[in-house]
């Protein structure tokens, strides 16, 4: 269960983008704009098989003298750089992901050069994380590539299931990482990291598509400029700034970048625009992930990770010593909060009969006491244990704690004064209280300063420099 | 409030196209003619605020700003820009970000030594709410220049949706058109579409009817209105796919 807030900005239903306050009629301008360019004086809404400046998908049928050595089951994606399919290899009898380019590519007279070039780059980029290219050409005019065939999902459909919650993201983030840095040290910049291209199979292993086709179709300023809408139809939230300006200098770092938006996304179900917060002003995670994100969310290159290996190392680090902690508390038996309680409990009845029983002389205000420091203890306990617990529930039960034991300080502060009188052999309504104001005051102190995150803040800070 | 005459007026491909608004302001640059004075009027009383954002992003306050794009029309509509900026074959949206980068170059020049505006007043824009909306705008990772596409992007699209309203409201479809506004992109929604169906007294059949027509209108008019502003009609599909970019950027 995630419990992200949603309702800060609204997204649109049908591409996921984030709604402008000023979009028109409430509707999301880029969805708005594509249906323009489809619909129209054509006829309206037809898929067309006809290539146009939009690229329109080919039905499965329209394909099947283009491959006859495939069985095109179905279109499964759709964008500005090609459609494609899943479809059955008939000699060896697997599945592959089919992706046609679109047609307008044919143009250039130097693609077909290009192309060739960068498949057989790209046919060599042989990692767990990047989905293997098997083959590549022209086939009657139309540009493919074979790919194999992630039986799965992309990240853009499980952020919009609500399905990726930090620890899920904290795992796949290393993946891209790895892939990202193979990649990078094979040469080959991705260019277009976004939800859409990292998918993740069924056994969460994530794998990333479309390495280098942004280049290869002219998203890069150096590329092959298409006079078409297709290469602009992607969405440019992922982009690097240096990227978005059609710098020339645009590197590896680029894809860091987008790791970074990618990884804010996954954290907060939102996207990093304008002046967003940290995630852990958010989300419930660690702080020290702040640092991650917002350093490879820096717009100057210079200042962004410089490779994506070490986006994975300060990660893991900090999955790692996140770990640590838990597991020592489990080994305590202090796992779970139900334990917990029964524990505090018994500990609290045990000194009920303890006191009875040594002590029947001490008046009924030290039951009130008691009954105060368990409560106290209860709170903190909470407190200090309150990342295992949904971040809602616990807020309202530590809320709800706070509120009770601060009124009845409130409405019974003699009852109080006497029971630390009693404790401390002092004289109810002596001269000096001044032992039992100061007791007081740093109760209520450490209630405070628990609230307000300070525990986890020190020590959060005392992992970063244990790194 | 419409002119309903265009909103009315059914899309013929080219045949049509010799009427739009900034086609008739190129052909006739170099002469003077009221029909293109009042077309490129109109453009310029539609397509005001996204300068003013600009000039806005540029750095200038309020009062400077609003002076400034009073000033830039007043210039722009006694057509001494449209001699010196080359147009040719230009669109309405790069020849108005060219002409307003100009005139704020030449303004900084004269390092107003003369007084600015003069009273010329020849175009009526409301900028009372205009700091209003700019103060609503993105202010990170967004230049002048992105602002500029973005709001016009954002401009064109509402003309477009208040374009398909007077057309609705011209058959005395008001209501139904405010009805079916929220579902104008497809694939949104759709599962409410048996609840409206009966709400408007259709068969979801009918809806779905109703619907594929209020979309394919809403294409007509946006390519309408993209029609006014570029020369030719083999630069719509181009310019939507700008236009694209524009509102995809980080910031929209």
């Amino acid at each position: 269960m995630r419990t992200t807030p949603m309702a800060e900005t609204n997204l649109c239903p049908k591409c996921g983008a984030p709604l402008p306050a000023d979009a028109p009629a409430g509707l999301c301008p880029q969805c708005l704009l594509k249906q323009g360019l489809n619909a129209g004086d054509s006829g309206a809404g037809e898929p067309t098989t006809g290539y146009g400046e939009c690229f329109a998908a080919p039905r499965p049928a329209d394909l099947v003298h283009h491959f006859p050595q495939y069985e095109i089951v179905e279109l499964i994606g759709q964008g500005g750089m090609g459609a494609v399919y899943k479809a059955r290899q008939k000699q060896l009898d697997r599945m592959v992901a089919l992706k046609i380019l679109p047609p307008d590519v044919g143009r250039d007279p130097a693609f077909a050069e290009r192309f060739g070039r960068e498949a057989r780059a790209l046919a060599q980029l042989n990692h767990q994380n990047i989905v293997d290219v098997y083959d590549f050409g022209v086939a009657d005019g139309v540009y493919y590539l074979t790919m194999e065939y992630v039986d799965g999902k992309n990240l853009r459909e499980l952020i919009r299931g609500g399905n990726v919650a930090p620890k899920q993201a904290l795992a796949i983030v290393p993946q891209i990482c790895d892939a990202l840095q193979f990649a990078h040290d094979e040469g080959v910049v991705h260019r277009d990291i976004k939800p859409e291209n990292i998918l993740v199979n069924r056994r969460g292993q994530v794998k990333i598509a479309d390495f280098g086709l942004a280049k290869l179709l002219g998203k890069a300023p150096e590329g092959l400029t298409l006079t078409g809408t297709a290469q602009v139809m992607g969405t440019l939230h992922y982009m690097a700034p240096e990227q978005m300006q059609g710098s020339r200098e645009v590197d590896h770092r680029a894809d860091i970048y987008s790791l970074g938006v990618v990884f804010y996304e996954m954290l907060t179900g939102q996207l990093p625009i304008g002046r967003f917060e940290p995630p852990s002003r958010r989300v419930q995670v660690d702080v020290r992930l702040d640092e991650v994100v917002l350093r490879a969310l820096e717009s100057d290159p210079q200042r962004r990770y410089q490779h994506a290996g070490e986006v994975k190392t300060d990660v893991q680090s900090i999955c790692s010593t996140t770990q640590a902690a838990e597991s020592a508390e489990l080994r305590a038996g202090r796992g779970r909060p139900i334990v917990r309680t029964l524990a505090l409990v018994a500990a609290v009845l045990a000194g009920f009969a303890a006191l009875k029983f040594f002590r029947p002389d001490l008046s009924d205000t030290i039951w009130t006491m008691v009954l105060l420091l368990s409560m106290l203890a209860f709170v903190v306990d909470l407190i200090r244990h309150r990342q295992r617990l949904e971040g809602l529930r616990a807020a309202f039960i530590l809320l709800a704690a706070a509120v009770g034991m601060l009124g009845y300080l409130a409405a019974q502060p003699e009852t109080i004064l006497d029971a630390i009188y009693d404790l401390t052999g002092g004289e109810p309504g002596a001269d000096d209280p001044m032992a039992a104001r100061i007791i007081i005051g740093v109760v209520i102190l450490l209630i405070v300063a628990q609230m307000f995150d300070l525990r986890k803040r020190i020590q959060a800070k005392r992992g970063r420099h244990v790194k | 409030m419409m002119r309903k005459t265009i909103g009315s007026q059914s899309v013929a491909g080219g045949e049509r196209f010799a009427t739009t608004q900034w086609s008739l302001v190129v052909a006739a640059a170099d002469r003077r003619g009221a029909e293109a004075d009042a077309a490129l009027a109109a453009l310029c009383e539609r397509y005001w605020y996204p300068v003013y954002a600009f000039v806005r992003r540029r750095g200038h306050s309020a009062a400077d700003a609003q002076d400034l794009t009073q000033e830039f029309f007043a210039t722009l509509v006694e057509k001494e820009y449209l001699r010196s900026t080359d147009r040719q074959r230009g669109r309405f949206r790069t020849f108005l970000l060219t002409a307003v980068c100009r005139f704020l170059s030449k303004q900084a020049d004269r390092a107003r030594a003369k007084k600015r505006g003069g009273g010329r007043r020849p175009l009526s824009l409301d900028f009372a709410d205009a700091e209003g909306r700019y103060l609503l705008e993105p202010s990170e990772l967004c230049t002048p220049e992105m602002l500029y596409e973005r709001r016009w992007a954002l401009t064109l699209l509402d003309r477009a949706i208040e374009r398909l309203g007077a057309d609705y409201a011209g058959k005395g479809k008001r209501d139904l058109f405010e009805r079916l506004k929220p579902h104008l992109i497809a694939g949104t929604a759709e599962a409410e579409h048996g609840e409206l169906a009966s709400e408007l007294n259709m068969t979801v059949g009918a809806l779905k009817v109703a619907l594929h027509r209020l979309r394919r209108r809403f294409g007509e008019m946006l390519k309408q209105e993209i029609a006014d502003t570029v020369a030719g009609p083999e630069e719509i599909e181009d310019e939507i796919g700008r236009l694209l970019a524009a509102v995809g950027m980080p910031g929209a």
